[in-house]
């Protein structure tokens, strides 16, 4: 009862402070923006150089990324300083050799694979076109000799044929933002709770208005609880505007349930909220709360899937199994790209629910400072 | 109504109050002086039960503090204004209020009481960030007093006022004590103390002396110079 009178008031301070509303609202909307905007556009842009090939071979290349040929090495070296082509091929005694730009990585590795699959395609072509002669002469042999000539199975030309390629989740659409975007969804969510349920708890330490809460008969839990139910409304809002913002807006895969990926989202921002109100019992003040961000909040971003940490040292994985959004970012891929049920990701709903708990019960203790009983 | 025996209080290494004994009858003015740092603060917040003694009891109402049993007959006005500067006065006043357990007509009843109270009806909707130091100081006293509290402590009420304002403020204290209500007032501006009941005061954590403003200055010529002679020994 006394908790929904913190929580009323929570949501009457937060409505009628715009700015905030405004941060916690639109501000994860348009840094998903920006990330889906940066990541969709660098990736395909290469322009690939070839010096004394065959036409054939740039025009397959063509089929994919722009390409240029130059009359020599010279010339065409030149042309990759200025940054006119990321990659060049060309042909020496029979041999093709590429010649690699080497400054962006993601580059690199787009031409790479460009040009390689433009080799597998010609000398596929090539292939087939020695078959189709290998064929025509057997026919015109067959035609003079009169009689059948058996064909062995081998020379069908099976082996140079393209293969055709499937995904068991997505399809070949599926970028680098449809892989980070789930976990990127959790830890802005993240952030932003952190931030705000951090600062406008630490305003009330500064300002008093804590202590004059806490001399009122008001049981400690109640003042945590309020701030859990407060700040649940504008947590609801803000998770179904990113989730929808990316799922219709930015167009990312979602196979799974959508009340499934609500419920992790909630459960995340009430990790942050948590965090929040602890954490900022340790700071003095907002600025001392903001230098928590490098250290609590920045680090998890590189356990939250984004890379692959199956090589990493011990040390590593025992960290990342200490982190909330490691659970969180695990829920949220396999819910969005690859549909799984509560099953699949219950253990992350447990574990999320388990630091909420400690978090809670901390918060508690840590009040115990402020008032006794 | 308020005794307080044997106490002392630590934080950590630190003695900040000593072997403090002393009790408050019903309806008193007391006034606590002592220079800053003196332990004056410390002494009012354990009298709300914001801290357990190291040594010795605080009791209020028979009841051992800390304990939320006596906070509904407690009123605090700390040193910060500590109000929430997004709400209205009429929003702070509503939050403290339900806090404390009034509900719809009594709690409206008080609302305006408290506002005409501290004269500040005609502002009870306006923004409080354009309240000047004073008002924002007349509302903190509206929000201790909203849940007609039997025991006042009020913490250095009158720093950084103006003088008129400061006046008022007395006047509404004395009125406050005509009604019955137990003051507890910190202060160093001997003016001030002149006005209380009584006066207990205390130096470096200890309780030096105490008695009526005039008794002591019959015994040491003023309230200043009990310090003075107390610091020379």
């Amino acid at each position: 009862m006394q908790a929904l009178v913190v929580a009323e008031r929570v949501i009457a301070q937060v409505f009628k402070d715009k700015r905030t509303m405004a941060m916690m609202f639109l501000a994860p909307l348009f840094v998903l923006y920006l990330l889906f905007t940066i990541l969709g556009s660098s990736s395909d842009n290469v322009t690939i150089g070839t010096v004394g090939l065959p036409a054939s071979f740039e025009q397959i290349v063509k089929e994919e990324t722009p390409a240029r040929s130059y009359a020599s090495r010279e010339a065409a070296e030149e042309a990759m300083k200025e940054l006119q082509i990321t990659a060049l091929v060309y042909l020496e005694n029979e041999t093709p050799y590429i010649l690699i730009e080497g400054g962006d990585v993601s580059k690199n590795a787009q031409a790479l694979r460009v040009i390689q699959s433009a080799l597998t395609k010609q000398s596929a072509e090539q292939g087939q076109a020695v078959n189709k002669q290998l064929l025509e002469q057997i026919k015109q042999l067959q035609a003079q000799l009169g009689q059948e000539v058996s064909v062995p199975a081998e020379v069908a030309p099976m082996a140079v044929r393209n293969p055709q390629i499937d995904f068991l989740y997505g399809d070949k659409d599926a970028g680098l933002f449809d892989q980070t975007a789930p976990a990127l969804m959790g830890f802005f969510i993240f952030l932003f709770v952190f931030i705000i349920s951090g600062v406008s708890f630490l305003r009330e330490r500064s300002s008093g208005t804590l202590e004059r809460t806490l001399v009122t008969p008001l049981k400690r839990s109640s003042i945590v609880w309020g701030y859990f139910i407060g700040f649940f409304l504008f947590v609801v809002i803000q998770t179904l505007l990113i989730q929808l913002f990316m799922v219709n807006v930015l167009d990312v895969t979602q196979s799974g349930s959508y009340s499934l990926l609500l419920l992790v989202n909630v459960l995340t921002a009430s990790v942050a909220l948590s965090l929040g109100l602890l954490l900022s019992s340790f700071a003095k003040s907002e600025f001392q709360l903001i230098q928590f961000i490098p250290l609590a909040i920045v680090p998890q971003i590189f356990f939250s899937g984004i890379f692959d940490l199956s090589d990493a040292p011990t040390w590593v994985e025992v960290v990342n199994r200490l982190m909330p959004l490691t659970y969180a970012a695990h829920a949220l891929q396999n819910i969005m790209t690859r549909g799984a049920g509560i099953d699949t990701i219950g253990i992350d709903l447990l574990m999320l629910a388990g630091f909420i708990a400690v978090f809670v019960l901390l918060n508690m203790r840590v009040l115990r400072k402020e008032r006794p009983v | 109504m308020i005794v307080v025996q044997g106490y002392s209080q630590s934080y950590g290494k630190k003695d900040v109050l000593q072997e403090v004994d002393f009790s408050i009858e019903r309806g008193e003015m007391v006034g606590l002086i002592g220079p800053s740092g003196s332990g004056k603060t410390t002494l009012i917040k354990s009298l709300i039960g914001m801290q357990i003694p190291t040594k010795g009891t605080v009791h209020v109402f028979n009841e051992q503090q800390p304990t939320l049993k006596v906070s509904k007959q407690i009123g605090y006005m700390a040193q910060s204004d500590a109000l929430y500067n997004d709400l209205t006065p009429r929003g702070n006043l509503k939050y403290f209020g339900k806090l404390y357990g009034l509900r719809k007509k009594k709690l409206a009843e008080r609302i305006e009481y408290v506002l005409d109270f501290v004269d500040l009806a005609r502002d009870a909707d306006r923004p409080i960030h354009s309240f000047s130091g004073g008002m924002k100081r007349r509302l903190s006293l509206a929000i201790a007093l909203i849940h007609e509290p039997q025991i006042l402590l009020l913490d250095e009420p009158t720093v950084g006022i103006d003088p008129k304002l400061k006046r008022t403020f007395w006047e509404e204290f004395e009125a406050l004590r005509s009604k019955g209500v137990t003051i507890v007032v910190t202060t160093h501006i001997m003016d001030e103390a002149e006005r209380c009941d009584r006066l207990l005061l205390i130096q470096d954590g200890r309780l030096i002396d105490a008695g009526t403003p005039q008794e002591l200055t019959n015994r040491f010529g003023s309230i200043e110079n009990v310090f003075i002679q107390k610091e020379g020994m």
